[in-house]
């Protein structure tokens, strides 16, 4: 007959577990077949890879500076998206008011200020550039009030009336405001515009934007750009690859 | 802060017997910022749509846009 217990209350016995008992209980047995305290090794004792269903990445390794994403509902991959993340940024802010005066002719003018500077750490990076203006006018007759970017790269090539550079078309530029005065003197409200344009320098050297205004008026008047009593501001962010 | 400057400066062209165009930078209430805070421009554009500079009507003087401006 084969022993498979030991009843030691009805010995009147005990068995001290610490002192009394040595070798190893077999795994076959409901032991672990060993004295080790750490029972799995997940570095050596572990091969393949826990699914993502079990809590893993079903991955054995990834590529280089990319980032985890689940290209299915239960399976990640190295991607290389874009992050779009922000490299460098500029602002200026601008409290005072330009004024285009008179009754004759037209043409873009740039104005000094506010500008805002960005130096690219990449050719492939893009600008993007934010800018509060206030516009308002006095005068009589029709009146037009067009926008644009002048970009002028260090030690490179200067581009007046950008958004015209890039479709001819575009000969009011980026924004424009059309004033209809009536009488001699009269004040239009200010009108606050946020202006958003995105511009690829494809250079690493530094960039710097200016704003450009024209207008164009049947007759006699004042274009205030920007106030007196606000302050606008010019923001001009690198855009990463 | 003032428009005046602007204001003064348009009496000089109402009858349309001067022809300006100018780029003024903020407040203009001293002779000094009139000689150092305006662009004045020819009227015309370049092939590139730009104002181009040129010089102040001899008539437009700091002392003759101070007498309009004390006016208003």
């Amino acid at each position: 007959m084969t022993l498979t217990t030991i009843n030691l209350a009805a010995l009147g016995d005990t068995i001290n577990l610490s002192t009394e008992v040595t070798g190893t209980l077999p795994t076959g047995n409901g032991g672990t077949g060993s004295t080790a305290t750490t029972f799995v090794n997940a570095a050596s004792n572990v091969t393949g890879t826990l699914p993502v269903p079990n809590g893993g990445t079903g991955l054995a390794s990834g590529t280089t500076d990319q980032l985890l994403k689940f290209t299915g509902s239960t399976t990640l991959a190295s991607s290389a998206i874009s992050t779009g993340k922000i490299g460098a940024l500029n602002s200026r802010t601008r409290r005072g008011e330009y004024n285009i005066s008179g009754n004759h002719g037209s043409g873009f003018v740039t104005m000094a200020e506010p500008y805002v500077t960005i130096t690219p750490s990449s050719t492939s990076s893009r600008v993007k550039l934010t800018f509060q203006v206030l516009l308002s006018a006095d005068g009589t007759g029709y009146k037009t009030t067009d926008l644009d970017i002048e970009r002028a790269i260090s030690g490179g090539a200067t581009t007046s009336r950008l958004a015209h550079s890039g479709d001819s078309s575009s000969i009011q530029g980026v924004a424009g405001r059309t004033f209809s005065g009536s009488s001699a003197v009269s004040q239009t409200p200010t009108t606050l515009y946020t202006l958003v344009w995105i511009d690829n320098p494809s250079t690493t050297s530094a960039v710097t934007y200016k704003l450009m205004s024209q207008a164009n008026d049947s007759t006699n008047g004042n274009l205030y750009i920007f106030n007196n009593g606000q302050t606008c501001t010019f923001v001009g962010e690198e855009i990463l690859p | 802060m003032s428009r005046k400057f602007g204001t003064a400066l348009q009496t000089f062209c109402n009858d349309n017997s001067i022809k300006y165009r100018c780029l003024i930078d903020g407040t203009v209430e001293t002779e000094e910022q009139f000689n150092n805070q305006i662009i004045w421009y020819t009227g015309q554009a370049d092939s590139e749509g730009m104002a181009i500079v040129g010089i102040k009507p001899n008539e437009i003087t700091w002392t003759a846009v101070k007498a309009e401006m004390d006016k208003l």
